[in-house]
């Protein structure tokens, strides 16, 4: 049997009533919190662009654009979503990928569940053998994958909404087979564009190519079952000889999403920061909201390999501020959480925020647990508060957020558009999509207020 | 000055107010061969796959070859697809690769949205063109023996660059534009021998259309993104691989387009038979033969076009592609080797089969005549008449491709799709394209007379 054939079979074997009832927890969750991210992320001026060059012609069809008003191609609305939902990089993570599993792969169900009435069970069904295409690839070819430039959420991403298009189009193995094969002539994405719209775009054209791939296979593209291990296929052409073990791949596993799991991220900012957030949040759990005028000094440690890129004393623009150390320490004193609120011009320029932020010196540890976080509060009677915290880059399977927390954080991306009622009340509906008759509804739903 | 910026500087300060006339005429023969290519592709299974009815909303732009217009974007995407579907289009020795199947199918959809005129559309190919042949210097043909597909992997520039001299894009946006496509680009030969090959074409056309579109609209790329550690030439070559001054030299000195040029393929079948076809085909028209009176036939070409498959009797429609013999046979007894040939109801003409088995094949030794052909006949009275050509006809600007031919191909290609009295008014419309006031009469003809 050929790998493509061996993997196809697996993502195909993937059944709701027989796997743990924990998956379709997790990938209830994962879904509710991808679509909240997007809501956020859709507003950011890149998602506007893409749009106006989408919608400037053939913008009419059955899909919804999240945070945006009429209907889409499926497509088209697999573009705009994945890449609205990678658009803060707040979608969550899996060590195993070394990449964000759910955004390539959530936008491309939901569109053609919309569009083909599906039920939300089988929306949960496509979504995890999507995820469990793109770990199981994973495990074959990282690290070297990642080391050499690839950006594995959209490199990884496309074959995740393949399959799980693939899934929700009701293919047999063969046919499965063939849609990640074509998939494997879609994969591109650079490193050298991280820091720049062009990643979250990256996840966009994963979620869009994915879905392509199976939508051209049910009409009767063919593509070669060797295209993985081909000499100029995937695994050679990407990695390069030697760098690669297709057999980890297809080793018997417990589901990705149950191990290792999805890592959500819980702070909108960079995950090197998380640690030292929580850290201070303890602090302000413990002591309440601290005023600046009483503190004489306050100190951070974080793991010098985390703290290189976030050293930043003063941030000057909301996106520096998602990755200074300092000023994440100070929002998270004063406020007890970090919020998108937090990164606007007007809580940039606030004088409290100002003063915190002044007391605030970062210094790097190099301690064993690279995700260990330390803040230390000097007060000027001499008290010293202190708290640590080991967070990685998001709130995975060993400390979850709880069913609140996620809420929490939906509501806070979804505020400004939805309001705050029907921020609620979308975020119990995806909850509960596993219910759902067809998901039409709730994917009209997220489009917003007009 | 960061790569990208460079080699956008070149392409916005082309003049193409001084292109060299030739020029113009290779850039419209390329255009009219790749428009055939896509009409006679769009009744392909290829093209039916990709043209899923419910994955693409209507729009402006003319799907070639059918009554339907769609998007931008999936115009561009699917017109490239059926443009390669037959892998009948044009190759660039520069590329390796098929250069005009990607240039042309988005820059015809911005034409269309943007009612640009026939001139403004040869130049922005010719821009394309040139912009995609120049980064390909700096990376070929290492990038094309690692896997990659460099029609969609490195065409894709050229499509950015061609829809981006059209949207006037600055030198700025040029760069954001090319250095976005470097995350863009895919394509391995692992899928060479199916359907999603022709897929490529058309993705990379669509992506190329997408990244010009984007940075229109002041979307930014990282200005580092080929030459960065984890850019696209250390990602996609290798270190050491790879030769970025390659890719500033020599722009427009002379146009790509004239050295070393493009090859128009004339004969649906194995580029290695063209030259003894054209020869056959040379005997054919001098003529004082009957396909009686042929009693021996013999072929001399470079051993290295001489390769077992290629040296097979036809004995199937596959196959049939990649004989000599039957090649040689079709273009001495009839003047021509057409698509119709190469149909399972076609390959059992008693003549054809009995000189097909006169054919008799002899490499030489002339390591300079790499793709010309020399074919000798025998007549039962004795005479012998041989022809020689030192190329195919068409390879490139040292054997330009007769008006005669081009329009030949163009005729059998668009008559799968077009009226008789299409095929002719396209036709002519392409061969005086830098002449038509807008693109969208081209599109309006070509809608009015598609048959089906």
């Amino acid at each position: 049997m050929s790998f493509t054939m061996d993997l196809a079979r697996r993502a195909n074997a993937i059944r709701l009533d027989a796997v743990p009832g924990e998956a379709a927890y997790v990938a209830r969750r994962a879904i509710a919190d991808t679509i909240g991210v997007a809501i956020a992320g859709s507003r950011t001026c890149f998602i506007a662009s893409l749009a106006n060059v989408i919608g400037a012609d053939g913008a009419q069809g059955t899909a919804s654009c999240i945070g945006r008003k009429g209907a889409f191609s499926v497509l088209h609305a697999a573009l705009i979503n994945g890449t609205a939902a990678h658009a803060l990089d707040f979608d969550d993570c899996s060590t195993a990928m070394a990449g964000h599993p759910s955004a390539p792969v959530v936008p491309a169900v939901l569109a053609l569940a919309q569009e083909r009435k599906a039920t939300g069970r089988a929306v949960i069904e496509a979504y995890l053998a999507g995820v469990e295409v793109e770990v199981r690839l994973a495990r074959a070819i990282m690290p070297h994958h990642y080391d050499k430039g690839w950006h594995p959420t959209a490199t990884l991403g496309v074959f995740g909404a393949a399959a799980a298009s693939a899934r929700l189009l009701g293919f047999d193995d063969e046919r499965m087979a063939t849609t990640l094969a074509v998939a494997v002539s879609m994969a591109g994405g650079l490193k050298a564009n991280f820091g720049t719209p062009v990643k979250p775009l990256h996840v966009g054209q994963a979620a869009h190519n994915g879905m392509l791939a199976a939508l051209t296979v049910a009409r009767g593209m063919s593509a070669n079952h060797d295209a993985f291990d081909h000499n100029y296929g995937f695994f050679n052409v990407f990695n390069g000889a030697g760098t690669f073990s297709p057999e980890k791949a297809l080793e018997d596993a417990p589901l990705a999403v149950l191990e290792p799991g999805l890592s959500v991220k819980q702070h909108p900012c960079c995950g090197s920061a998380h640690s030292a957030i929580d850290a201070a949040i303890a602090l302000f759990r413990r002591h309440g909201p601290l005023d600046p005028r009483s503190i004489a000094r306050i100190e951070t440690w974080t793991h010098e390999r985390r703290l290189v890129h976030t050293n930043r004393p003063q941030p000057c623009t909301g996106l520096d501020a998602k990755f200074s150390v300092q000023y994440l320490t100070a929002r998270a004193l004063l406020g007890g959480r970090i919020s998108l609120s937090d990164f606007t011009k007007d809580r940039l320029k606030d004088g409290e925020t100002a003063e915190m932020l002044g007391l605030v010196t970062s210094a790097a540890h190099r301690e064993p647990d690279e995700y260990l976080g330390r803040v230390r509060v000097t007060l000027k009677d001499g008290t010293v508060l202190e708290e640590a915290a080991s967070t990685r880059f998001g709130r995975g399977p060993e400390n979850p957020m709880s069913d609140a927390e996620l809420e929490t954080k939906f509501v806070d991306c979804a505020r400004n558009l939805h309001g705050e009622v029907a921020a609620h009340s979308l975020f119990a509906s995806l909850m509960g999509i596993d219910h759902a008759e067809d998901i039409c509804g709730l994917m009209t739903a997220t489009a917003g207020q007009p | 000055m960061p790569l990208a910026l460079d080699i956008a500087k070149r392409a916005v300060a082309l003049d193409c107010a001084a292109f060299d006339p030739q020029a113009l005429k290779w850039a419209k023969d390329a255009i009219a061969d790749m428009i055939g290519c896509a009409l006679l592709g769009a009744e392909t299974e290829t093209t039916e796959a990709v043209l899923s009815a419910d994955a693409f909303a209507s729009g402006p732009c003319l799907v070639l070859g059918r009554r339907r217009r769609l998007g931008r974007l999936d115009a561009a995407f699917v017109n490239g697809t059926s443009g390669h579907a037959l892998d009948y289009d044009d190759t660039s020795k520069s590329l390796s690769g098929h250069p005009t199947v990607i240039i042309v199918p988005g820059l015809l959809a911005l034409a269309e949205t943007l009612d640009a005129s026939g001139r403004k559309f040869v130049d922005a190919y010719i821009v394309g063109v040139e912009t995609a042949t120049r980064i390909a210097r700096g990376v070929n043909f290492h990038h094309y023996e690692k896997g990659w597909h460099p029609t969609a992997t490195l065409g894709i520039f050229g499509a950015a660059a061609a829809a981006g001299h059209m949207l006037r894009l600055d030198e700025e946006k040029l760069a954001h534009a090319l250095a976005m496509c470097t995350s863009l680009a895919s394509g391995t030969k692992a899928n060479f021998g199916t359907s999603t090959k022709p897929m490529h074409a058309g993705l990379a056309a669509r992506n190329g259309l997408f990244a010009a579109l984007m940075a229109g609209e002041g979307v930014e790329a990282s200005p580092v993104a080929f030459e960065h550690a984890q850019g696209f030439l250390d990602v996609f070559n290798g270190p050491g691989n790879h030769d970025a001054a390659r890719m500033l030299s020599g722009w427009a000195e002379p146009l790509d387009l004239l050295q070393p040029g493009i090859s128009i393929k004339k004969y649906p079948c194995v580029y290695s038979v063209h030259g003894a076809i054209d020869a056959a085909i040379a005997l054919h028209r001098a003529g004082g033969f009957a396909a009686g009176d042929v009693s021996a036939v013999l072929v001399r070409m470079h051993p290295r076009r001489l390769l077992p498959h290629v040296r097979n009797p036809a004995t199937s429609a596959l196959n049939a592609k990649f004989s000599l013999p039957y090649a040689v046979s079709r273009g001495l007894l009839g003047g021509a080797v057409t698509l119709d040939h190469f149909e399972e109801g076609a390959l059992h003409d008693p003549d054809v089969t009995r000189v097909m088995g006169l054919v008799e094949m002899q490499p030489h030794d002339d390591d300079a005549n790499d793709y010309g052909a020399e074919v000798r006949v025998t007549l039962r009275d004795g005479r012998i008449l041989a022809e020689t050509v030192a190329a195919p006809l068409g390879r490139g600007p040292e054997v330009p491709l007769p008006a005669e031919m081009l329009e030949q191909k163009f005729a059998d290609c668009a008559r799968r799709a077009l009226t008789e009295a299409g095929t002719r008014s396209v036709f002519h419309m392409l061969m005086n394209l830098d002449g038509l006031a807008s693109m969208r009469r081209l599109t309006a003809e070509i809608e009015a007379t598609t048959a089906a």
